[in-house]
């Protein structure tokens, strides 16, 4: 019986089976949607927008599960995808509205501010405030390392950078957030 | 044995804590961390919201039964206008062979006498009575010229002219 307590590789091989196709990915979404919403949502910010890709990343799932190799954990290649759509769902955001890469952060931190889905305290504020100054890439590995609790070699696969490089970003990002708590 | 009995439930001293010390703040912070731990660090979702939204996902991956309804839905349509061609050709063509008939009919029903009623002596002369011969004799040209001058006075044939 197929269902979100499944093993993954239970869940990959009856989603390869036409007839419990259908109840495998049920299972699935079952299992990752929290994972994979949050973890969207603090790349994008305003819940509309998660919702938008968080459907996009499943349907995708739906469309190559059967393609996938198995040269990874299946929850890494899931948030691989979850981050790729939400970067191009920011990037389209950056060339619909012709806005400069930095300037979409100072937008996303209005959103922040404004949208009526946070309600956290004034420190939580700040916290998400200063992440949202930190350039992508250290933005990507510092909520996958202290909000996701990822290991580096699972942000290795999900990212496709080493894991020396993610150490240092994840440092970087740190000290960052330090003194613009500090300052703030 | 009621000396024992009676000293079971005594108090012991000091707090229930037995000592132990917390900072002032501890439970109110310890209270905020696990409300923030909840709410997913200040991030708010609507309620019920991951119960729809695996209903939204399914719907969006398997849209098929959609896509066939609208095509039953289109076929039905060109069927019924076509019928109503049809039919409404039909109706038409058996509308106009109905007036026909009817009047073949009526003519038939009539009379000999109702017909030379009908028909105005006046305005047929012996010219229209030979003409009508000639066509179902098949007579010549000059034929029916010499019955003209023969049997047809001054006065009907300057009429015709």
């Amino acid at each position: 019986m197929i269902n979100a307590q499944s093993e993954d590789k239970e869940l990959i091989a009856a989603f390869r089976d036409e007839k419990t196709k259908t109840s495998a990915f049920s299972a699935l979404i079952q299992k990752y949607q929290k994972k994979i919403y949050w973890h969207v949502r603090r790349i994008v910010i305003d819940h509309d927008d998660a919702d938008d890709v968080v459907q996009n990343t499943f349907i995708k799932v739906w469309e190559n599960l059967n393609g996938f190799r198995e040269d990874s954990k299946l929850y890494t290649w899931l948030f691989r995808i979850a981050t790729n759509e939400a970067l191009m769902f920011l990037n389209k955001k950056r060339s619909k509205y012709h806005v400069p890469m930095d300037d979409i952060d100072f937008e996303l931190s209005e959103t922040l501010h404004a949208g009526s889905y946070f309600n956290g305290n004034e420190a939580e504020l700040k916290l998400q405030t200063a992440i949202l100054t930190l350039p992508e890439k250290q933005r990507l590995v510092f909520n996958m390392k202290y909000y996701d609790a990822l290991k580096y070699e699972e942000i290795e696969e999900i990212l496709g950078t080493s894991v020396g490089a993610l150490k240092a970003s994840y440092h970087h990002a740190v000290k960052k957030i330090e003194v613009f708590l500090k300052k703030s | 044995m009621n000396n024992e009995n009676e000293n079971i439930n005594f108090e012991l001293p000091g707090d229930r804590e037995g000592g132990f010390m917390v900072e002032d703040t501890y439970f109110e912070k310890m209270h905020a961390d696990i409300i923030s731990k909840t709410s997913q660090n200040g991030f708010v979702v609507p309620d019920k919201y991951f119960e729809s939204l695996q209903l939204k996902i399914e719907k969006k991956v398997r849209p098929q039964k959609t896509i066939r309804l609208k095509k039953n839905y289109t076929q039905i349509a060109i069927g019924i206008a076509a019928s109503i061609l049809l039919i409404s050709g039909l109706f038409i063509y058996k509308s106009f062979n109905t007036k026909s008939q009817y009047a073949e009919v009526r003519i038939n029903e009539l009379s000999d006498e109702e017909i030379i009623n009908y028909v105005d002596v006046s305005d047929i002369n012996d010219i229209h009575i030979y003409e009508a011969s000639v066509k179902s004799e098949n007579k010549t040209p000059d034929q029916v010229e010499e019955y003209i001058i023969n049997n047809t006075d001054e006065q009907t044939i300057s009429d015709e002219l």
